[in-house]
């Protein structure tokens, strides 16, 4: 058996780095304004889980992935039902989480990777049995409504996310093209969707027209501007954010790398940009050179995963596309999609150890 | 077969892939792109965004006001550094335990602290007067609730001396005498702080930048000279306590400099006390205050007669008793019989000295503005008087006459102090001076040079005068005024008290100015006792004595020789 890569190994202490750096530096703001840290220490928490998760992972034979790819993909469309169940998910206006013992989960981030995993599960035997795509109805289908699910639990970017990723997972695994576009001309659809919640449609306004809606559906846009443009080339330096104050709403959550670039500038955003694109070169690297094809399309997955939620996140807090609910990979403050992706790390990392 | 497709199939897997990496690449240029527009092009923009909302100016940062010293560097007034501690109540989690906490800490009632937090303000002073070691000890368990807010406290060292000179600070300027006058040149200028704040307004800790630094207020050096102050005090406030007159006021002036040494009214307040400032009013009496002069106005006159050549020396005039003019009776002291102006000034003969006026008639104006009768002196007190004169075309038919016994005209005493003054000194006369130099840390901004206003009477005239001055109070002249071995010169003066235009019965002024000494002028000093309530009571009785004690302590405290020793 062969080493892991540890560039890859290297890339995802970084982004565990970021993480801690600028979730203490967010935390700054909890400790001078109510005096405690409790975000930055459950942050810390999730940090150690995620990364024994990854290493746990690293070990994992392929065999396992085989055997339970679809009893995990069940598990997580159940759990995905779950969230319906009123007693179970106690916020009303955002079904995306279910709170069981004071734990709480947010199926959505397993549903992503149980997808990815279990469709690279029957395109890869897709291959190898050349039945032409005997399984992919079920699959297509099953993903779809799972996708309905998220979008219903009100969680409309996740839902487009989880839909591209699968997407991309049948451009690359399908043999036959229409198996591919059949699937993604449904995404024509996904606009009227934007009509099913009335802030949805304010959102996308208030991402073209952020200065003039400034104290409505423009304001996260703009004080996310106001952070990384105030950052300027070099920031203010690390602990030094003011927007952070309040100003940045969920500064530790979907503007965290606003909050980056105010302390660290352009300079300091680049990194982290460019840490995520070393990210994708490593994994489709990996994805490419590994010889297995449920190991290729299960690589890919996951590395278009991460940078791609990572480069939406990333161009929310730029204003490029409508305020998400999305995490930055490794670095947001979020239990449940740190858990996911120190899980997704592990895998990336194992399989690269079947590189040739 | 089957190994060739797949290996195929694994090279077309790769093609997307690569094709999935050309998209994301392009993705990641237009973020690319995005971000150095966001961050490079529009950063100043947005920046200036953002500093429009987390900065707060406001905070003042006080600027120390400037010392007053005596001439000599004492202090009378210094501001000195206090702190306010304050509480802030947003950072108090759990009141109860707080107030059982820092009740004892603070050994403030739990009481007040509680109504502490019943006030609608979330910053609220808990004590203040603290002082550097008060404020170190509560330093120790100081946390986010607390914080100390420094500021100044005036204090006046020698407590009522020279109170109402120095006059009394209010909040932030002063009220009153000098600290009113000078209040531009004492206070400096408050300094500003910024500091950032949160989405909600409050100040975010460790974020204060200096806007503006404070300047501090310059320093005033006084002419005064505090011990002797002290000493003039002391004796008018035996005086005050002997004979409980309204008031008794006194005033030492340098000759040749025009420099004030000591000025002070008994009785007078503590400014370090408000409430007992408030019982007293101003003007300063001592500059602020017009009296009649009554005889002391008399070595003016004799001046002015000399001046103008309108009699000799020799001239006499006679005295019966008594004068008729406008068919007014105007009595004398006694029946003089014919004196030269020389006895004219030692009996103080008013019906000797109404002739003298008539030689005069209304020159006698233009001689007593020349000395500034009814005229502000021009040092910068606030509510200066300047003394009543009456120009001559609204003289009644007996206002020369009886302005020639200093009666229907009205001087401060300051101003009497520079009449004297000038006769001291050759007819010079001086301006005032209250503020010896002013100075801006090491750099002296303004010191003062002894101003000459006018030269008044001749320098023959002058010395002329102030013989007779010392033949005044010689020999047996006003015995209670003379010091042995010092030529003393000087005149005392009675006249009425008057209120409202009125004169208050059976009350007088008293007055006594000096001179140490005729054969050596270096100081005039005036005594008036204002409010006396009797007639019987003469200025040569109450008034020279004092002058007499305050002059031998001058001698005493600046060693002056005897006159004898002098030649």
């Amino acid at each position: 058996m062969k080493k892991i890569d540890y560039t890859l190994f290297f890339i995802f202490i970084i982004l565990y780095s970021f993480g801690l750096l600028w979730q203490f530096s967010a935390s700054g703001v909890e400790l001078i304004i109510y005096g405690k840290m409790e975000t930055f220490i459950r942050f810390l928490i999730y940090s150690i889980i995620s990364i024994a998760a990854m290493f746990v992972f690293i070990f994992i034979p392929k065999k396992f992935f085989i055997k339970y790819a679809r009893l995990i993909f069940y598990i997580s469309f159940l759990l995905l039902i779950l969230v319906y169940i009123p007693f179970l998910s106690p916020n009303t206006e955002y079904r995306r989480w279910i709170s069981l013992f004071g734990l709480s989960f947010q199926p959505s981030e397993l549903f992503k990777l149980a997808l990815i995993i279990f469709a690279s599960y029957i395109l890869s035997k897709d291959y190898f049995l050349w039945e032409k795509g005997r399984d992919l109805f079920p699959l297509i289908s099953l993903a779809f409504i799972g996708v309905m699910l998220i979008i219903f639990e009100t969680d409309f970017s996740t839902s487009v996310l989880t839909y591209l990723i699968f997407l991309s997972l049948l451009f690359v695994g399908t043999y036959k093209t229409k198996h591919f576009y059949i699937p993604f001309s449904l995404l024509i659809f996904a606009p009227v969707f934007v009509f099913l919640k009335k802030d949805w449609l304010n959102r996308i306004i208030g991402t073209l027209y952020p200065f003039k809606m400034i104290t409505q559906e423009g304001y996260q846009i703009v004080q996310s501007l106001i952070a990384i443009g105030s950052g300027g080339l070099f920031g203010s330096g690390y602990m030094n954010g003011k927007q952070k104050f309040l100003y940045v709403p969920l500064v530790s959550k979907d503007f965290i790398f606003s909050l980056i670039c105010e302390e660290t500038g352009l300079i300091g955003g680049a990194v982290v940009i460019f840490v995520y694109f070393l990210l994708l070169v490593r994994g489709y690297s990996i994805s490419m050179k590994v010889s297995d094809v449920f190991f290729k399309i299960l690589s890919f997955g996951i590395t278009t995963h991460i940078f791609a939620q990572a480069i939406i996140v990333i161009g929310v807090n730029l204003g490029l596309f409508p305020v998400t609910g999305l995490t930055l990979p490794f670095i947001s403050y979020g239990g449940s999609s740190l858990l996911i992706n120190g899980i997704e790390a592990g895998i990336l990392l194992n399989i690269s150890r079947f590189v040739e | 077969m089957i190994k060739e497709n797949l290996q195929k199939k694994k090279v077309k897997i790769n093609d997307k892939i690569f094709k999935v990496f050309i998209l994301f690449v392009i993705v990641f240029v237009i973020v690319f792109f995005r971000f150095f527009y966001i961050s490079v092009l529009r950063g100043s923009l947005l920046r200036e965004m953002g500093l429009n909302q987390w900065m707060e100016s406001g905070k003042v940062l006080q600027a120390k006001r400037g010392t007053i010293f005596d001439r000599n560097g004492k202090i009378l007034a210094i501001s000195i550094e206090r702190h306010k501690l304050i509480l802030n109540k947003n950072q108090v989690k759990d009141v109860d335990v707080w107030i059982d906490k820092y009740s004892e800490l603070l050994n403030i009632d739990k009481e007040i602290l509680r109504e502490a937090f019943s006030k609608n303000k979330s910053q609220v002073i808990l004590k203040d007067d603290i002082n550097r070691e008060e404020k170190k000890k509560i330093e120790k368990f100081l946390d986010s609730t607390l914080y100390f807010e420094l500021y100044y406290k005036r204090v006046y060292p020698y407590g009522n001396l020279a109170s109402y000179l120095l006059g009394i600070m209010g909040v932030d300027r002063g009220l009153e005498g000098l600290e009113y006058q000078f209040d531009d040149i004492l206070k400096g200028k408050d300094g500003m702080i910024g500091f950032m704040v949160d989405a909600l307004r409050n100040e975010i800790p460790g974020t204060e930048f200096v806007i503006k630094k404070p300047e501090n207020g310059k320093d005033l050096y006084l002419t005064i000279d505090i011990n002797l102050q002290g000493m003039l005090e002391e004796e008018l406030e035996n005086c005050y306590k002997e004979y409980y007159p309204r008031r008794v006021i006194g005033i030492i002036e340098d000759v040749k400099t025009g420099e004030i040494i000591s000025i002070a009214n008994i009785p007078n307040f503590n400014p370090n006390d408000f409430d007992d400032f408030s019982k007293f009013s101003y003007p300063d009496p001592s500059y602020g205050y017009n009296y009649e002069p009554g005889s002391s106005f008399k070595p003016l006159i004799a001046s002015a007669v000399l001046e103008e050549k309108a009699i000799s020396e020799d001239d006499e005039f006679e005295c019966r008793g008594y004068i008729v003019r406008d068919n007014k009776t105007f009595k004398c002291t006694a029946s003089h019989g014919k004196q030269t102006l020389k006895d004219l000034l030692r009996n103080s003969c008013n019906v000797g000295f109404i002739q003298v006026g008539e030689r005069l008639n209304k020159r006698l104006y233009y001689y007593l503005k020349l000395f500034g009768v009814g005229e502000k002196i021009g040092l910068d007190f606030p509510y200066e008087g300047s003394g009543d004169i009456l120009e001559p075309d609204d003289w009644s038919a007996t206002t020369l006459t009886t302005m020639s016994f200093g009666v229907g005209v009205t001087v401060t005493p300051l101003q009497q102090t520079t009449f004297y003054q000038t006769i001291a000194n050759k007819g010079n006369r001086l301006k005032p001076q209250i503020v010896k130099k002013i100075v801006d840390g090491d750099n002296i901004i303004e010191e003062s040079k002894p101003v000459l206003v006018k030269k008044v009477i001749s320098e023959e005239t002058a010395d002329t005068i102030l013989s007779y001055l010392d033949y005044v109070v010689s020999d047996k002249g006003v015995k209670s005024a003379t010091i042995s071995g010092y030529s003393i010169g000087g005149k005392t003066g009675t006249a009425g008290v008057i209120k409202d235009g009125k004169y208050v019965e059976g009350e007088s002024v008293l007055w006594f100015i000096g001179i140490l000494s005729c054969n050596n002028p270096q100081y005039i000093i005036t005594i008036v006792v204002d409010g006396v309530r009797s007639y019987d009571v003469f200025a040569s009785g109450i008034a020279a004595p004092v002058f007499r004690k305050v002059t031998e302590k001058i001698i005493n405290y600046y060693g002056i020789k005897e006159d004898e020793e002098v030649k």
